[in-house]
């Protein structure tokens, strides 16, 4: 009897285990469409010959080849690239806070990163090449500074993370603000950055963000693990072994890096921290293991085909791609309220 | 549960569809080839301090900013293109193709067009500086803040990339007699001291002495009482300026932008445009029928209403003497050329001297 019984559960855990996998593999090819989509879509239309020619290298036509291999290919794959650092970055925050709200807004990525962006573009325009390393570092100096606030007698707790988060935002926002007010002729420019734009993101800015992602995501799938953990409760983890700040410092860390690295190659792109990882978890559950993959597939499907829009919806007008995004992730949270309160209403 | 994946299904499912439905094809074939580039080219410094490699004699020449795009017209070159803000009515731009908005060029329509040369805005298109020059073109990074007289603008130097300083240095020249004329001629008028303020704003926003809105009071002789530098870190044309300053500077006339003046919404061409609470100038019907952007958001009446009954404002010699004066939203760089917002601006202060 006990024999069957674990027989039976042993099958039910290997039929949940190939049904998550069967989702992140349908998800990744997903992906792997909507790339090959958005580089064949844009404003200037090219047939399907042309556009094979370009892949195996026999296209003569200067205009293909370069539209194609270097302003949609690039640009298409900082999209997928800054979509899965928002999307793992989310699901790393929703997991060591325990808070489905939490995003890299919460450890002040987008504050950070803005106001260092808004500082170069306004009183250091002649350096503007600065702008993603300054972003970054603006990103992750903002993540160190809340946990170092949040900490209190050796240790932090989820509450004083999000406080400090809430606060130094809301500092960083106000000097961002300042210093908008203070050179509104370069409104345009810096509204435009704050949103999130991917406009001429080409091979220079694949090179800046492409170690951060790959290093990022090996981080974040070494601590997923960790996240489930936390996910039981601080003093369970602690029972199992877990080592909490040193964990809770290397997630906040790996969250900044990759919510940094995303932020200053497009701007502060909205909502995808926050809906990849919700998406992922209604369709696969909260085991990280799985969730570290397919919030980052998510984030990259994401952000790939907002930005398709973004270029197409309007050709040849670009909109900045953080519009899409706000614009879809608004009725999704519409969404999550209709099925807290069907659930409510249910129970 | 099982309805909520469905409903998430949905969700997806919508998404999916409307990115693909957006996506609608553009019958437009690839352009020219641009490798046939001059083999003549001149080194010319720009605002980013870079030495950039231009052609002799541009051919293609693209702007990607509306007052240059005007600029470049000034000097009697035709662009190969158009900014979505550049909406001066000129016959030659009006079957220009459209390059998206300034601060999101559309690199595809750029790299169609096979510009020989681009005009970019050293701020805004710093960023995408790559993508531009992997288009071929010689780019050049243009600071319009860098102006020394912000009427005309860079033309110094956008004179200087297309070889043509000769027509720049005219220009200049041709603005600096108009405003010579035009001030000989209202100098009868009793307005020597004003303010130009962003009309339809809980704050005050009044324009400094050097930007393009403090240069055409100043160019008409009469003096802005925003004083010269308010602040060394505010760099902006507009700036927060304060009530009990003005009160105690009492301007002889308050010069009011229409709302709407950054959005390209003013399509008048502006001339005679414009109410106030003086009697001279068009009445508002005409004003709301030819500047359509900012009649839809706030017309002349209701935007002069808003001073005129505001216990802070109506004390103001300029309220009680009919001289709080609203401009079109199209009195802006890149929305008016330099010599006709010299000319507007002169009549809606001194209407009578036009009579």
């Amino acid at each position: 009897m006990e024999n069957r019984i674990r027989c039976v559960g042993g099958r039910r855990q290997y039929s949940k285990h190939s049904r998550r996998l069967f989702l992140i593999a349908c998800f990744t090819l997903l992906v792997i469409l909507a790339t090959v989509f958005s580089i064949f879509k844009g404003t200037l239309h090219f047939s399907l010959p042309d556009a094979l020619a370009v892949l195996t290298g026999n296209c003569p036509d200067r205009l293909t080849r370069h539209i194609l291999l270097n302003v949609r290919l690039p640009r298409t794959l900082v999209a997928a690239l800054v979509g899965l650092n928002m999307g793992i970055a989310g699901a790393l925050l929703q997991g060591l806070l325990r808070n489905p709200l939490a995003s890299p807004n919460i450890i002040g990525a987008n504050s950070g990163a803005g106001l260092a962006a808004v500082i170069v573009m306004c009183i250091l325009p002649g350096n503007i090449k600065m702008l993603p390393p300054a972003a970054f570092l603006g990103a992750l100096l903002a993540g160190m500074i809340i946990y170092t606030l949040s900490r209190r007698e050796g240790s932090s707790s989820n509450v004083t993370i999000i406080l400090a988060g809430v606060a130094l935002s809301a500092l960083f926002t106000a000097f961002t603000s300042a210093i908008m007010i203070l050179h509104s002729d370069e409104l345009g420019i810096t509204y435009t950055w704050l949103v999130g734009s991917l406009t001429g993101r080409g091979w220079p800015y694949f090179s800046i963000i492409w170690p951060y992602s790959l290093l990022g995501a090996l981080a974040a799938v070494y601590l997923s693990p960790r996240i489930n953990l936390f996910m039981l409760g601080e003093e369970v983890g602690k029972n199992l072994g877990l080592s909490i700040e040193v964990s809770r410092f290397f997630i906040i860390i790996n969250a900044s890096i990759l919510a940094g690295s995303a932020v200053s190659v497009a701007g502060t792109i909205g909502f995808i921290g926050i809906v990849a990882p919700h998406l992922a978890r209604m369709m696969i559950g909260n085991d990280y293991r799985y969730l570290i993959f397919l919030s980052g597939i998510l984030g990259s499907l994401l952000l790939v085909m907002s930005d398709t829009l973004a270029r197409t919806l309007f050709q040849p007008l670009e909109i900045p791609v953080g519009i899409i995004t706000a614009t879809l992730g608004a009725p999704f949270f519409f969404f999550l309220l209709y099925q807290k309160r069907s659930s409510l209403l249910s129970s | 549960m099982v309805k909520s994946k469905y409903l998430l299904i949905g969700f997806i499912a919508v998404f999916l569809s409307a990115a693909m439905a957006g996506c609608g094809t553009q019958p437009q074939q690839a352009a020219t080839d641009s490798d046939d580039k001059q083999s003549e080219v001149r080194i010319v410094r720009d605002d980013l301090g870079r030495e950039v490699q231009v052609p002799e004699e541009p051919k293609r020449v693209l702007a990607l900013n509306s007052s240059m795009t005007e600029i470049v017209f000034d000097l009697g070159v035709v662009p190969v293109g158009k900014v979505s803000e550049y909406v001066i009515s000129r016959p030659e731009a009006r079957d220009l193709p459209g390059i998206s908005f300034e601060n999101t060029p559309n690199i595809e329509m750029i790299n169609k067009l096979a510009p020989d040369l681009i005009i970019a805005h050293a701020k805004n298109h710093a960023a995408i500086l790559d993508s531009l020059e992997a288009t071929g073109a010689a780019v050049v990074c243009v600071d319009p803040s860098k102006a020394e007289d912000q009427l005309v603008g860079r033309i110094d130097l956008i004179g200087e990339v297309l070889n043509r300083q000769g027509e720049a240095a005219a220009y200049a020249k041709k603005v600096e007699e108009k405003s010579a004329r035009l001030r000989e001629k209202i100098a009868g008028s009793p307005i020597k001291t004003a303010l130009f303020i962003q009309g339809g704003s809980q704050n005050i926003l009044a324009a400094q002495s050097f930007c393009f809105w403090g240069r055409l009071l100043s160019d008409l002789g009469i003096e802005n009482i925003v004083p010269l530098k308010v602040s060394d870190t505010a760099k902006s044309g507009f700036i927060t300026f304060d009530i009990e300053t003005i009160i105690q500077k009492d301007p002889d006339a308050v010069l009011v932008l229409q709302p709407g003046f950054r959005s390209g919404d003013g399509q008048g061409k502006g001339k005679g445009q414009g109410a106030g609470a003086n009697s001279n100038g068009p009445g508002p019907a005409e004003n709301q029928s030819q500047n359509t952007g900012a009649a839809k958001s706030m017309s002349p009446e209701e935007l002069l209403a808003i001073y005129q009954n505001d216990p802070m404002w109506k004390q103001l010699s300029a309220v009680k003497n009919g001289k709080l004066i609203i401009v079109p939203a199209n009195i802006a760089p890149g929305k008016i050329n330099g010599l006709e917002a010299l000319d507007v601006t002169a009549q809606l202060i001194a209407p009578e001297a036009f009579e």
